[in-house]
């Protein structure tokens, strides 16, 4: 479509977003990240349904998911002894041999039984410490990381909770739930033999590395580049305000 | 010119055409070897003339290695993987596990090049470069290698559109008809996969480069006919140069040629290799004794590591430059000594960057040896192998534009043979390509998607980017479910904490929206094959789309018929019979919930109650939540996604009424009395395409069957919706694929000049990996 009219006023922003709409992924490629991220991030009731609208037939088996979701709710509710124990009853050798993420569910658990007790209970911060022996301190002699690791959940039982210095801030933030889970998630993937993460996550990252690689080699992209998810509200008008004016120079 | 080989004189009769050698593709090759088969490539070389090289003497070098005897080869066997014989093969690029089982092989070809026998008839092969397509292994699968692939396939589309050909699919049916056996010996190969490289072809999703809709670059397929020295003679179609008789040389004249087209820069790795078959004079038993001498050594690695450059070819070098060069630097002198020339030459194993001095570099090469010589774009540097072993980088911050390979010779008799990808190189370049690649994909893997879209982690992106493309394309139940499944996965991080659960919810509720549920009522009865339910709604609540969008309207119409076609034939004709596999595989793929209960009027009309056990009763519970859920297969409610009608359906009600041929042909009289006189090419090719259905009896086995698959079905409903989301004042598409067509274009950006977007393929690297 070489064009050779004289529209070059604007030449390049319109270029850019011409190329743009000339690409046409297919749905079916779209459908099959969207069916990938559903079956593999475990969201059954959504697989199903997407199967019957989109027409297609997911990858796994529903059931397989079901084990993988049970598990993630665990540690997303801080149920961490429950969520090892489930674990282990899919597969004992994931945490065998990832002593790495079993340590983080451990110390995830020492966090969490920290946060439920009482600060000024005595009991409570006895239960804490006992458990840090028991489990965690063995298994810390196995690397640096680990011990720090360890001591900065030690750290959670002697500050005052609404006092956290900055470092240990996180070890309250759900999104450390969020991030074992997924973690867990991927390694329960993996040990049965499918494929390691969601296509979508991969490519959300082409797509920020493209970005970043174009401006970096001063290709002309467009300054701002959106997204087209207004999150104000749902409405996507990116046609509107999407691509951006000025160009990089 | 001669695209004929000369005979070699006196040579074995055993070289002329009989009935095996033009079908060299027979062999059912167990495993393939590099080593070994490059080992007998020498050892056939040597075989009835010496210093010609392989290709001239043999048909296939494979065949060679099979016992030497061209008579004795084996018949192909019925259950080899013979490919279809014509352009067919396109077909095939439907049916994904053929493409992913094909992906992984070392090495494709896709048809027939030159290898065939000397006196082979002329006219299976056509002259010059359009001899045959073909992919260089380690491109397979490239962003580049797809666009080549998809050009060639709109180029066959076009040969396609002249003749009609029977679909062989049996491999039993090759010689049945005359045409195929034509075309046999236009697609020959060596290794009996000689289709699959169009299994790589995907679909016409990205079409064409999208910087410019331009075609890519050609890959260089062969020595240029124009572009050498008079005193270099061509052969094998132009894959063999021969130096003759030059006037009496002074001091650094000599004979150059490049190759057909410049190197493309897309391809991000480019590759080709040359074969030194030697001087000619006095060299016939010698040289054959030399190459089975090399055979011995070639088909132990330890060849590689004892003896390089020791004493077994110490003393072998010949006046070789091998290279690259712009389109200007003279052909009368050694390329590396020329400006815009650089090379490696074979007598003092120097390299050359445009100038007279030299520096040391490598072995040097001779008679017998393969020299490959390679440019990264990416790093802008250039390399050389000698005998499957890399030599170093060579060159570095290369002028990347307009490079041609280059070869240039002194003595008289010197033969050398080039191999341009189409066949497989000594040196494993499949491996230097995947490390580049992996280097790319290690970076976009370290990729920090924080900054993407702030204020929103990657996992709520990822949230809202699937929302929104649910809610976008009318996948309604699907969004819902997907919302409350998410709401409960913050209901179990929130439920923990300590007081009461009141915090603020993150719950993306889906918008309700009745559009939504009407463009995913029009599309499943598009997908169903109820065109005319499709055409109804779209009457009752866009009338205005339709008459705007006339072409699609006039798709919907041809579909109408196409499914009546369906119809028609799948009473007679089961469809687990001949038909091909893409097209079960489709069915399958498709049939989803299709089964035997689909009712376009039921399907959003019955009401159903979520299940407890996995679904929170979210605020909309009771707006009485229309599921497909049971207008589907009851298979769906037991939870066996793995229904095992599919196979067998083919998406079709097999409660719809059945199609009488009076039907069709009423039908089909309407529909051309309608469209004849449109002027608009497009409308009058699908017309007659679609029209012509009715002419086989068998239409599924005809080369019309493509028109008759499920596929057509989900472009069609992807195109309506996209009509109607833009009648309605909405973006054609949503955020995900605005992602995607984004990074496709920074991609092409990145890649077209031999970046490090060339080593990525969106498709097949990100959204259909393996």
């Amino acid at each position: 479509m070489s064009t050779s009219s004289a529209s070059v006023a604007t030449p390049t922003r319109s270029h850019f977003s011409r190329r743009v709409e000339e690409v046409r992924p297919s749905k079916g490629d779209i459908n099959a990240v969207i069916m990938d991220y559903l079956l593999s991030e475990g969201y059954p009731d959504a697989a199903q349904k997407f199967a019957s609208e989109a027409n297609l037939l997911p990858e796994l088996s529903i059931e397989t998911i079901e084990h993988r979701v049970e598990i993630r709710n665990c540690i997303l509710a801080g149920d961490i002894e429950t969520a090892i124990e489930r674990i282990n009853d899919l597969n004992p050798q994931i945490l065998d041999k990832n002593s790495k993420l079993h340590f983080a569910l451990l110390r995830l658990q020492l966090v969490e039984i920290v946060k439920r007790g009482d600060p000024n209970n005595k009991e409570d911060l006895m239960k804490a410490i006992s458990f840090a022996n028991k489990q965690l301190a063995p298994r810390a002699k196995e690397s640096k990381e680990f011990i720090e690791d360890l001591e900065k959940g030690m750290a959670l039982i002697i500050f005052p909770r609404d006092n956290l210095p900055v470092t240990l801030k996180p070890l309250l933030d759900p999104a450390l739930r969020f991030d074992i889970a997924a973690q867990v998630n991927e390694a329960i993937l993996l040990s049965s033999g499918s494929r390691r993460e969601a296509r979508i996550k991969d490519l959300i990252k082409l797509r920020q590395w493209s970005e970043q690689k174009a401006r970096d080699m001063k290709k002309a992209i467009p300054a701002r580049l959106s997204l087209g998810l207004n999150l104000d509200d749902e409405t996507d008008d990116d046609n509107m305000n999407g691509d951006g004016d000025a160009m990089v120079t | 010119m001669s695209n004929q080989p000369p005979q070699p004189p006196g040579g074995p009769q055993g070289n002329s055409n009989n009935g095996n050698s033009s079908h060299p593709s027979y062999t059912p090759g167990p495993l393939y070897n590099r080593r070994s088969s490059y080992a007998s490539v020498v050892a056939g070389a040597g075989l009835p003339d010496p210093y010609l090289p392989s290709s001239f003497q043999s048909p296939s070098p494979f065949q060679a290695a099979l016992g030497g005897s061209r008579l004795s080869l084996p018949q192909p066997s019925p259950s080899s993987s013979y490919p279809p014989p014509n352009h067919n093969t396109w077909d095939h690029t439907r049916n994904r596990s053929v493409d992913m089982a094909e992906r992984s092989m070392p090495w494709h070809r896709p048809s027939g090049l030159s290898t065939s026998a000397p006196g082979d008839n002329a006219n299976a092969r056509s002259k010059g470069e359009s001899t045959g397509f073909f992919i260089p292994s380690y491109l397979q699968g490239s962003r580049y290698a797809d666009k080549l692939v998809e050009e060639a396939r709109n180029r066959d589309k076009i040969v396609q559109d002249t003749r009609s050909s029977p679909y062989n699919s049996a491999p039993g049916s090759l010689s049945t008809s005359s045409s195929s056996a034509n075309l046999q010996s236009r697609f020959t190969s060596h290794r009996g996969l000689n289709h699959e490289i169009v299994e790589h072809a995907p679909r016409p999703v990205y079409p064409a480069d999208s910087s410019d809709n331009s075609p890519p670059p050609p890959l260089p397929t062969r020595f240029s006919e124009t572009d050498r020295n008079p005193m270099l003679e061509l052969h094998n179609d132009g894959l063999v140069v021969k130096l003759t008789n030059p006037p009496r040389r002074t001091g650094d004249e000599a004979s150059s040629i490049r190759a057909d087209h410049p190197i493309p820069r897309m391809a991000g790795v480019y590759y080709y290799e040359v074969k030194l078959q030697g001087t000619s004079r006095g060299a016939t038993s010698q040289g054959y004794e030399h190459g089975l001498h090399l055979l011995h050594l070639d088909s132990s690695d330890a060849f590689y590591n004892s003896n390089q450059g020791s004493s077994n070819i110490s003393n072998n070098r010949s006046m070789v430059g091998i290279g690259f060069s712009g389109a200007s630097a003279t052909l009368n002198r050694l390329p590396g000594w020329e400006p815009n020339s650089w090379a490696y030459h074979g007598d003092d194993g120097n390299i050359y960057a445009a100038r007279d001095q030299g520096k040391a570099y490598g072995h040097k090469f001779g008679k017998g040896d393969t020299v490959g010589c390679g440019i990264n774009f990416r790093t802008k540097t250039a390399f050389f192998t000698r005998n499957g072993v890399l030599c170093g980088s060579a060159f570095r911050d290369i002028k990347l534009d307009k490079l041609y390979p280059i070869i240039g010779m002194k003595n008289q008799n010197e033969v050398v043979e080039a191999n341009f990808g189409h066949k497989p190189f000594i040196f494993d370049i499949d491996e230097y390509y995947n490390k580049e690649k992996a280097v790319v994909m290690d970076e976009v893997k370290k990729a920090n998607t924080a900054n993407l879209a702030p204020p929103l982690t990657e996992h709520e992106l990822i949230h809202k980017l699937i929302q929104q493309y649910l809610s976008h394309d009318g996948y309604t139940e699907t969004a819902k479910a997907f919302a409350n499944e998410v709401a409960k996965e913050n209901d179990a991080l929130a439920s923990n904490h300590d007081g009461p659960a009141d915090e603020p919810r993150k719950v993306i509720e889906p918008q309700e929206d009745e559009d939504a549920i009407l463009r995913q009522k029009i599309r499943s009865a598009i997908l169903h094959g109820d065109i005319e339910a499709a055409l109804r709604l779209c009457d009752a609540h866009y009338p205005a789309v339709l008459r705007k969008h006339d072409l699609i309207y006039f798709r919907l119409r041809c579909r109408k018929f196409i499914e009546m076609v369906r119809l028609s034939t799948s009473s007679t004709d089961h469809p687990s019979g001949p038909s091909p596999l893409s097209e079960r595989r489709q069915g399958k793929k498709a049939s989803r919930g299709s089964g035997h209960s689909y009712d376009h009027h039921g399907v959003f009309d019955h009401q159903m109650e979520l299940d407890d056990s996995t679904t929170a009763p979210p605020a909309n519970g009771n707006t009485g939540a229309p599921t497909t859920w049971d207008a589907n297969t009851g298979a769906m409610d037991t939870g066996a996604m793995d229904t095992s009608e599919d196979a067998a359906s083919l998406n079709m009600p097999s409660d719809a009424p059945a199609v009488s041929e009076t039907d069709l042909i009423e039908y089909g009289t309407n529909l051309r009395t309608e469209w004849a006189a449109d002027p608009r090419p497009e409308v009058q090719r699908e017309l007659e395409g679609t029209l012509a259905l009715m002419v086989y009896p068998n239409p599924r086995e005809s080369s019309l069957r493509e028109l008759l698959e499920d596929s057509g079905r989900a472009k069609l409903a992807e195109d309506l919706n996209s009509a109607i989301l833009v009648s309605q004042g909405k973006a054609s598409s949503s955020a995900l694929e605005k992602l995607v067509q984004q990074t496709e274009v920074m991609l092409a950006d990145l890649g077209d000049d031999g970046g490090p977007g060339a080593f990525l393929n969106l498709r097949s690297d990100f959204l259909r990996p393996e």
